[in-house]
């Protein structure tokens, strides 16, 4: 008999119901084990035969990963909660509207009914080449394809690009920096809460992996404090289409201001680098400052400071200049 | 088409008057076809066309397609020899007269709304009107004109292949990868019109429409692109917001012509 090769590669399925037992599962098979939450991204990875784990873990079936429970200091989403379900959340709505718009830009309602948070922040990389399999940096291979004179390099990375120029997709990931979120992670060594923005990994800390997880790892749920809820946010996502597309750039603010002066502030930026990049440097530079053109205009020629255009991702400066402005003054100003 | 279409469908009416003239007696021109039936003119006895079709293979011959007609083309032979016996085979090769040739024009109208921070612009309006002879049936050709259309607005919008020209392969490996146009990059206000001036050159006044709006479609939104941006911002479709953002900060054409198919 023929030999199938178009089909996903044989493994083991798991389907635990607690958490107890996923975790078990993960840290027993370690690193032959693939963690699959909605499955929009790992499909891809199986169908393509580009992965051929000999485990899966299908978390899917666990309820006490599911859920929007409001807390005394906050709000807590467990890593399996639909991004529909976070984008209806009457509760987010209201307290954290940054995050409900995020998660309503992502993808299109089918991949928004499957996909969920754990999911859309730890999901890999769109790079073209790294996802046909082509033996790169993050392969552990030792070229970048992406990265030559003609290579299709027009969604990669404008800011701390090394050897892999890749950028991470995430649409909530700025939205969750913006909010000062808390990742819950099971680790071998017990629980670890990680910053937002600590969660996610650039290709000068391991160039193999997008975040914190490694085999036997478990993102369980995400934490919001109130800190953070009613202030005024902010978010775009630019794309190439209005529906079923990967951001481009996005861009999440959360301000507390004043009589029009800025009190304080969160802000991200994703695909421009291979992590979510919280933007520090224009949080401190305009604390203080009037909530207008002038500061956003300021802040935005500050953001791109330091980046390095590859040969067909030039656009991505202006565009964070802009969306990082706007961000800042609030408002979109007439096109 | 619409001629070669009309010529077998005529062989087919003579064939069943025919053979309900066989049948029930009297001349083939005295009956009539309609209602999924052949009978005699002004009401009275006839026969379905599924008992038509079983009296053509009793018949055998010209009527289920022993004997195909001299002058098809060898290929319509070979498909009627592979149809013969199942039933009334109609075929007929197209003899109406032709005095030119039959083209359909379809004029496209579009509005876009850009926003030069970002370079993405949204079609917010849009007219195809087309001049595609008699119009049969107005929510088929409705379907087709903007249909079509969109095909030609998503390859000014921005579905292509990505092809990586040094190591010559297509990276986008999937239909999906080209992000044809989604219902949401479609403009709320489309419409169409056809000015339903029958054709002298088909016998029904129809002419055929489906390609034609697709270019329409496209180059309606690339001269929208140009009259709001400026002529010298893109050289080739499809115009992506990368295209217009570095041009606009540029100040001249950031992008190259199309040399490749990438």
């Amino acid at each position: 008999m023929a030999i199938i090769r178009d089909v996903m590669a044989t493994f083991q399925l798991y389907q635990p119901t607690s958490v107890a037992d996923a975790q078990r599962l993960l840290e027993q098979h370690g690193s032959d084990a693939l963690v699959l939450a909605g499955g929009l991204d790992s499909m891809d990875w199986l169908k393509d035969r580009i992965r051929k784990p000999k485990v899966v873990v299908d978390l899917g079936g666990i309820e006490e990963l599911r859920g929007i429970r409001e807390s005394s200091d906050g709000v807590r989403v467990g890593a399996m909660t639909t991004l529909t379900e976070i984008a209806q959340s009457h509760l987010i709505q209201q307290s954290y509207r940054v995050l409900a718009q995020a998660a309503e830009l992502v993808a299109s309602p089918q991949i928004r009914n499957q996909g969920t948070i754990g999911g859309n922040v730890s999901q890999d990389t769109r790079c073209w080449y790294y996802r046909a399999g082509w033996p790169c940096y993050r392969a552990a291979g030792n070229i970048c394809y992406a990265d030559t004179p003609v290579g299709r390099n027009r969604e990669h990375a404008i800011l701390h690009a090394e050897r892999c120029i890749a950028v991470n997709p995430s649409d909530t990931a700025p939205a969750l920096i913006a909010l000062d979120a808390k990742f819950v992670v099971l680790t071998p060594k017990g629980e670890q809460s990680v910053d937002a923005e600590d969660y996610f990994v650039g290709p000068d800390l391991d160039i193999t992996r997008m975040n914190m997880l490694r085999p036997g790892y478990l993102l369980t749920s995400i934490r919001i404090p109130s800190a953070w809820a009613h202030s005024e946010f902010y978010f775009e996502k630019v794309r190439d289409r209005n529906v079923w597309d990967f951001p481009l750039m996005n861009v999440a603010s959360a301000i507390k201001s004043s009589g029009g002066t800025i009190q304080n502030i969160r802000m991200a930026v994703n695909a421009v680098a291979a992590r979510p990049l919280r933007l520090k440097m224009v949080e401190d530079s305009v604390r203080g400052k009037p909530r207008n053109a002038a500061t956003g205009e300021a802040a935005g020629k500050l953001a791109v400071q330091g980046a390095v255009p590859l040969q067909f991702n030039a656009y991505k400066i202006p565009l964070m200049r802009n969306l990082v402005k706007r961000a800042i003054s609030g408002a979109q100003e007439a096109a | 088409m619409t001629r070669a279409a009309h010529a077998a469908a005529m062989d087919g009416k003579q064939k069943l008057q025919e053979i309900a003239a066989k049948t029930l007696g009297g001349k083939p021109e005295q009956y009539e076809v309609a209602s999924e039936r052949v009978f005699r003119k002004g009401g009275g006895q006839g026969i379905t066309l599924a008992q038509a079709a079983q009296h053509a293979i009793q018949l055998g011959g010209k009527y289920d397609g022993h004997e195909p007609p001299d002058d098809v083309n060898k290929f319509t032979k070979a498909s009627i020899a592979a149809l013969a016996g199942q039933g009334l085979v109609a075929a007929a090769k197209d003899k109406y007269p032709r005095d030119g040739q039959t083209f359909s024009y379809v004029a496209c109208f579009a509005e876009v709304e850009a926003d030069v921070e970002t370079g993405q612009y949204q079609v917010t309006d849009f007219l195809a009107v087309a001049d595609v002879g008699t119009v049969i049936h107005p929510r088929s050709v409705g379907g087709q004109i903007l249909g079509r259309a969109t095909l030609g607005i998503g390859h000014a919008i921005g579905q292509k292949w990505v092809f990586d020209p040094h190591y010559g392969h297509t990276i986008s490996l999937r239909f999906h990868h080209t992000k044809p146009p989604t219902i949401l990059d479609v403009p709320v206000n489309m419409q169409w019109s056809a000015l339903d001036i029958p054709d002298p050159e088909t016998p029904v006044g129809a002419r055929g429409i489906g390609e034609p709006p697709v270019g329409g479609g496209c180059a309606a939104i690339l001269n929208a692109l140009s009259d709001a941006l400026g002529d010298e911002i893109f050289r080739r479709a499809p115009v992506n917001l990368d295209t217009i953002l570095t041009s606009l900060e540029a100040g001249r054409p950031m992008q190259d012509p199309l040399t490749a198919h990438i």
